[in-house]
């Protein structure tokens, strides 16, 4: 499965569009399937740690980082983009090794719905 | 000129060069604002000797910043003065305080001082910056300075708690271009205890923040927060340049692969963060992906 990331937004900087990401690849996930995900960003030029996180960060915490390598592969990607992502897995690997727990992300979420 | 009985006068008549002494005075500055009785304070640029263009945004920010501690300040110049002109000049602060009857033609390119007010602001502002870059950027390059600089606004945004984040650049006399990003909000130091629920060292908590990993957004939000800060020391030093952070006692700079902090005598409000990098046009940058 492929997800073309110039299809929902025109630079990979904002949290919004590592928000935007993680939706697609929920919607893809969900469907019980466990193909490869491909990430598409032909045609991206702009890049921030916090679309990584907000996105691919996410699901390393919930499935935990090696899932995450098997899982998803960043095509037509250039140079600064997957040095940025680089950043921000590794960013990630580490978080999760700190015993970030689901208890901790049921936590949030319980917190983030009170005070919603 | 006769000062009013309710008026405090800062002088800067010494030399700000870069580096520590001169973050210290300008923590000095914001403590004598704080506690001053006198609720209009003037920030005395007449018999101005030096400032490194660093400090432009944080000199420049002052006026703004009175309404943290319910002061009125005020920038006062003398047009004669040749240096504090040319200094004023081309770091747009004359232009930003709308005194362009004193300007003098700019003596080299520059980002005029500014700030900006929120995230949505960001990208706008960077494609302006990039434009007056000093340096010619291919689009390979000027993409990586684009998301570079994003993330130092973003962090700044994000974690000041401000409703200001001012900015400014201009070359010094080393052949290299200082950008700089100040806040005046809650520090990184109070940030990080707030966080950990704990008192922890000025120090300790600059080096908590600068570790893979650390943010005090953390369990705020269900993914990772971080890391700019470890991009930014690549394209630094990449180019041979530094990155100095300052943020309430505590005191960072990054060079040559090495990060180094210390304590400040005195507590600087908000957090201060430069980074400067080569200014010979006749060479490219190199991208951090170089290299590898």
């Amino acid at each position: 499965m492929t997800i073309i990331i110039k299809d929902f937004t025109t630079t990979a900087l904002s949290e919004e569009a590592g928000y935007k990401l993680r939706e697609k690849i929920n919607e893809i996930l969900s469907t019980g399937r466990n193909d490869i995900i491909e990430l598409d960003f032909e045609g991206i030029s702009l890049f921030s740690t916090a679309f990584f996180n907000a996105s691919v960060g996410y699901f390393v915490l919930q499935m935990g980082p090696e899932k995450c390598k098997r899982l998803f592969k960043l095509i037509n990607i250039s140079d600064l983009g997957q040095d940025t992502y680089n950043h921000s897995l590794e960013n990630a690997e580490i978080v999760f090794s700190r015993n970030f727990s689901i208890d901790s992300m049921g936590l949030v979420t319980k917190r983030n719905i009170e005070e919603a | 000129m006769i000062f009013e009985r309710n008026e405090r006068t800062i002088e800067l008549n010494t030399e700000y060069r870069k580096g520590i002494a001169s973050i210290t005075k300008l923590a000095d500055i914001f403590e004598i604002i704080e506690h001053s009785d006198q609720k209009d304070v003037i920030i005395n640029l007449t018999e101005y000797k030096y400032i490194h263009p660093s400090y432009a945004a944080i000199i420049a920010a002052m006026p703004y910043i009175g309404d943290i501690y319910n002061k009125k300040i005020r920038i006062k110049f003398n047009p004669q003065n040749d240096k504090s002109i040319i200094f004023l000049s081309n770091n747009g602060i004359l232009r930003h305080f709308n005194a362009d009857k004193f300007l003098r033609k700019k003596t080299m390119s520059s980002i005029d001082f500014s700030y900006i007010t929120g995230e949505g602001e960001i990208g706008i502002t960077i494609e302006k910056l990039l434009d007056l870059w000093p340096v010619n950027l291919s689009p390979i390059l000027r993409a990586e300075m684009y998301s570079r600089i994003y993330e130092i606004f973003l962090n700044a945004v994000t974690h000041s708690k401000s409703d200001r984040v001012y900015y400014s650049g201009s070359p010094d006399t080393q052949g290299t271009f200082a950008f700089t990003v100040y806040d005046a909000g809650i520090g990184i130091p109070q940030n990080v205890n707030n966080f950990l629920k704990a008192k922890i060292s000025s120090t300790d908590a600059l080096g908590w923040a600068l570790e893979k990993g650390n943010s005090t957004l953390n369990l705020k939000v269900d993914y990772p927060r971080g890391l700019g800060l470890s991009l930014l020391e690549s394209f630094v030093n990449a180019n041979k340049g530094d990155i100095t952070i300052a943020s309430s006692d505590a005191y960072c700079k990054i060079a040559k692969n090495r990060r180094r902090i210390e304590s400040l005598p005195k507590s600087l409000k908000g957090t201060f963060f430069s980074i400067t990098v080569r200014n010979d046009t006749g060479r490219r940058y190199i991208l951090s992906t170089e290299r590898r």
